[in-house]
């Protein structure tokens, strides 16, 4: 712990928020030695820290008496876009992983109590996503201006997206959405690898509720292909599960079912922006990295086998998408 | 908590007729026709019997034998006219007390056939004729006396002119014609030949006519002759007055009068029997009637007697679908309730969840701190040992003592410089600190759930306060709570449904406030003395209730979240709490300014 050490000028800057003073104690004992640590005990007050000062990490704890941590986030992406943006908690609800994901884009969930050695991890992956971000945003400084709210870009081409449903009156409404994209319909994983090894797309609708390891297979995806967005909608209101699809699969965002089919649109045209984005600058794709979970992913050698090679199809290659 | 479960017996009275009073009265509404209708049938039926009852003959009988009296007393009557003409000494009384029988029984026949409603005209017609008779009798009466007087005395009158003629030496005539006279009038009165009386008419002219005769003579001749026409006279006024006596048909008319009376009694009769008739059709009929309801109604009876057999059975199998259905419904509620219940437990688990959680954080990562400094501070001890042996040792170099002392120094600035020791003390006093604060929360579970048995128990709702807003943490942060609490003596009941309720109470006070920076909710708990009941109060400054909405937040199901956000059921499982504690909740309220909840439980 002691032994990297470096100036202080080096030092990677981490901003933390927590109402609990005891945990920035805490967190900062741990972090002192190789970033540049500082706290904050009120949202509004790490805002205005963040838009004076360059962090790279953002961490913040979820039940805060004024503004949330997915508030406080979110307003933390748009002030600035490159810090990467981590959430504390002590109780997860899921409104809050929701928002996490759909409105703070959270590159990572942590809950307390946590391993110091695992936070650290964390820590340092998150700071170099926010290196390469910087790096990106520099250069291509309209990128920082994220078109969630509505979306501008338009593809020259028909993109094509995957879904990966059982319903068929959902994959009808969402064909009727979608009215300008060439919507793939698979209904098993396996129908899902084969139309993946036949085309060439960069998004995948998935109701997880399938089952037969499609979670498995989402997080191996993600591992190999990172730029592959992928947007959950589900019945399903499990809690452990969407943690776990926040950090491993990374999912771009979460829908609930029922939703409105305005959100979908939404969400999608997001998602071909960020798509953009990576067109643009490849750099950010680090963005997406999945947590590599310690617990291996069990799908059958087939289907890793299978995965890889996708290789030449899913690699980024946009110019002859 | 089955005596919470929502009472499925919420009745409806029926209150379709009101009092039983009103009841009555719609009753005999629609029963008042159909009395009305026995009533006129019984009426006509009495009245048909009554006019067809068996009158009293022997009244009519008696009329009749009266009529038939009244005709032997005129029979006699004639009778004794008759004998009077013919016996020139019969006695007048017997006539005189016949007629006046006559007359009375005359008389007593019209009062009586008055008395029994006959038509009466002929009887006063009859009264009439009586009359006449009378007066022909007088008349009769008093000629007939003439008539003897000259009959009886006409003998000596004829035997006086003869004497007196020959005494007078007078023509033979005079002998001849009173001698005559005499012959015609005997023979006259007894046959009454009306030629007989011509002929004494003229020899009673003819001897009046003769002139030169003595005066005694003239006299006795004028006497004789004055009998002559008397005798004549009369006989044939009696023949006149007895063809008048005949005229009357006193005896025909008395059968008319009878046969009248009787048409009239046989009217009556033939009435009676047309009477009769109609009673004996109109009972047939209403025997009918009866006959037929009878039949219906032991229809009915038969259907009512199925229906009752039947009855049972429907009942049986109603009451079992019933009994189904209501289980289904308790099953229901009891599951909402139990949704309800884990609903607000959820939210009670993830306000403590957070709240161990947190002390978890920093106590975990405090130790995972402070053991990693451990290998220093065992290298430190390490080289301050192996510095000390070396600076005691006769051995040691130079080097080796400034290598000791260097790398000893070297560590133990390190420990200085990154403030190590103080990190670690603040992270275990924090730690220790966080112990305290799950302790707490874990003591605060076990009071608040206070899982008690079944019966209830003696508990301080100060406690319950206290407790309650201690789980609900979490849920104050933003807020600011007043507490003025004054001692309150023990209660009975199920302290953790208090908490239950105070908790709802609290958390909705304090989400009330959400909007508010200065959000207050102050609890306030006094003893009324006089009505033996602690009070409560949870007043928030919050947005306050509209006041078309205030009536119905106690209602179950009621709420003004968001579909998912809660069942509304939590203040009204307050409310059966607090009631079931034989306490009141209530609430007041204004927009904009602030709810105030009260709760008043009584101390047994």
């Amino acid at each position: 712990m002691f032994n990297t050490n470096p100036s202080v000028n080096t030092k990677r800057k981490v901003l933390l928020l927590d109402d609990e003073e005891r945990v920035l104690i805490a967190l900062r004992a741990v972090l002192r030695h190789q970033y540049s640590v500082t706290i904050a005990t009120e949202g509004a007050q790490a805002l205005e820290i963040l838009k004076n000062e360059d962090f790279h990490v953002f961490v913040s704890d979820q039940r805060m008496p004024n503004l949330t941590g997915v508030e406080v986030l979110r307003k933390a992406r748009d002030i600035a876009p490159a810090t990467t943006r981590l959430l504390l908690t002590g109780y997860s609800d899921l409104a809050a992983i929701i928002g996490s994901v759909n409105e703070s884009e959270v590159f990572r969930f942590i809950n307390k109590p946590w391993n110091n050695n695992e936070l650290l991890s964390i820590i340092s992956q998150a700071a170099d996503v926010a290196e390469e971000a910087k790096t990106v945003f520099k250069a291509n400084p309209e990128l920082m201006v994220e078109t969630a709210v509505v979306p501008v870009y338009k593809s020259s081409h028909r993109q094509s997206v995957l879904i990966l449903d059982q319903d068929a009156v959902h994959v009808e409404e969402v064909r009727q959405v979608l009215d300008d994209v060439n919507l793939l319909w698979a209904k098993t994983s396996d129908e899902a690898l084969k139309i993946l090894s036949e085309n060439t797309l960069g998004l995948i609708i998935v109701d997880i509720a399938i089952g037969g390891g499609v979670v498995d297979l989402m997080k191996l995806l993600k591992q190999q292909y990172p730029h592959v967005l992928s947007i959950v909608t589900t019945h399903r209101q499990d809690s452990t599960l969407l943690i776990d699809l926040i950090n491993q699969v990374k999912i771009f965002r979460y829908l609930h079912r029922p939703y409105r089919t305005g959100l979908l649109k939404q969400y999608v045209g997001s998602a071909m922006s960020m798509q953009h984005r990576f067109e643009a600058a490849p750099a950010l794709v680090k963005q997406q990295a999945p947590q590599q979970s310690t617990s291996s992913v069990t799908v059958s050698a087939s289907i890793m086998d299978k995965v890889k090679a996708l290789g030449m199809r899913l690699r980024l290659n946009f110019s002859t998408a | 908590m089955n005596d919470l479960l929502l009472s499925t017996n919420e009745v409806n009275v029926l209150s379709s007729g009101g009092s039983r009073l009103t009841k009555g009265a719609a009753l005999v509404k629609q029963l008042l026709p159909w009395l009305l209708l026995v009533v006129t049938l019984m009426v006509m039926l009495s009245w048909l019997a009554y006019k067809s009852a068996g009158r009293n003959l022997g009244a009519e009988h008696a009329l009749q034998s009266q009529l038939s009296e009244l005709k032997e007393t005129d029979a006699f009557l004639d009778v004794g006219i008759y004998d009077v003409r013919s016996n020139l000494d019969a006695d007048y009384d017997l006539l005189t007390v016949t007629y006046e029988a006559l007359v009375s029984q005359t008389k007593a026949i019209q009062a009586q056939s008055k008395a029994m409603g006959l038509k009466n005209d002929s009887m006063t017609k009859l009264i009439e004729q009586t009359e006449i008779k009378g007066s022909l009798l007088d008349k009769f009466k008093a000629g007939h006396a003439l008539y003897r007087n000259s009959l009886k005395y006409l003998p000596d009158s004829v035997s006086n002119v003869r004497a007196l003629a020959v005494e007078n030496n007078a023509p033979k005539k005079v002998d001849d014609l009173a001698r005559s006279i005499l012959a015609l009038s005997l023979d006259y009165s007894i046959t009454g030949n009306a030629d007989k009386a011509a002929e004494l008419r003229t020899v009673a002219a003819n001897l009046s006519s003769i002139d030169g005769l003595d005066e005694e003579l003239d006299d006795a001749r004028r006497e004789l002759v004055a009998h002559a026409y008397s005798v004549v006279f009369q006989k044939s006024a009696e023949t006149q007055q007895f063809s008048d006596f005949a005229a009357i048909q006193f005896r025909a008319k008395v059968n008319d009068i009878a046969n009248e009376f009787q048409q009239q009694f046989d009217i009556k009769t033939r009435l009676e029997q047309l009477y009769r008739q109609a009673l004996i059709a109109f009972s047939a009929v209403l025997l009918v009637v009866l006959v037929f309801l009878a039949f219906r109604l032991l229809q009915s009876f038969r259907l009512i007697n199925d229906a009752n057999a039947n009855l049972e059975k429907n009942v049986a199998k109603r009451t079992i679908d019933l009994n189904q259905a209501l289980q289904q419904l308790q099953t229901q509620q009891s599951q909402i309730i139990q949704q309800e219940k884990m609903a607000s437990l959820g939210q009670m688990v993830a306000g403590v969840a957070h709240e161990i959680n947190t002390p978890l954080g920093y106590l975990s990562s405090g130790l995972q701190s402070a053991q990693a400094s451990v290998p220093l501070f065992g290298q430190l001890s390490q080289a301050v040992s192996q510095m000390i042996t070396t600076l005691t040792s006769e051995n040691a170099s130079q080097e080796d003592v400034e290598r000791d002392i260097s790398i000893a120094h070297g560590l133990a600035t390190i420990i200085q410089e990154e403030d190590i020791v103080e990190e670690i003390d603040q992270l275990l006093k924090n730690g220790l600190f966080g112990v305290e604060q799950i302790s707490e929360i874990v003591a605060n579970l076990k009071d608040f759930s206070r899982l008690d048995s079944k019966s209830s128990v003696l508990y301080n709702t100060t406690d319950c306060i206290e407790s309650t807003l201690k789980i609900a943490t979490n849920v104050i942060k933003k807020v600011t709570i007043q507490k003025r609490l004054s001692e309150v003596p023990q209660s009975e009941g199920f302290p953790s449904q208090i908490n239950q309720v105070l908790l709802n109470l609290i958390t909705n006070a304090c989400h009330a406030t959400d909007n508010r920076d200065n959000g207050i909710v102050s609890i306030t708990q006094t003893f009324d003395e006089q009505a033996k009941a602690i009070k409560i109060d949870i007043a928030d400054n919050g947005t306050g209730i509209p006041r078309d909405i205030v009536g119905k937040i106690f209602d179950p199901f009621f709420t003004t979240k968001k579909v998912g956000q809660g069942t509304g059921l939590g203040l009204h499982i307050s409310r059966q709490i607090i009631e079931a504690h034989k306490g009141k909740i209530s609430v007041s309220s204004i927009e904009g300014k602030g709810t105030t909840f009260s709760i008043f439980l009584p101390v047994v």
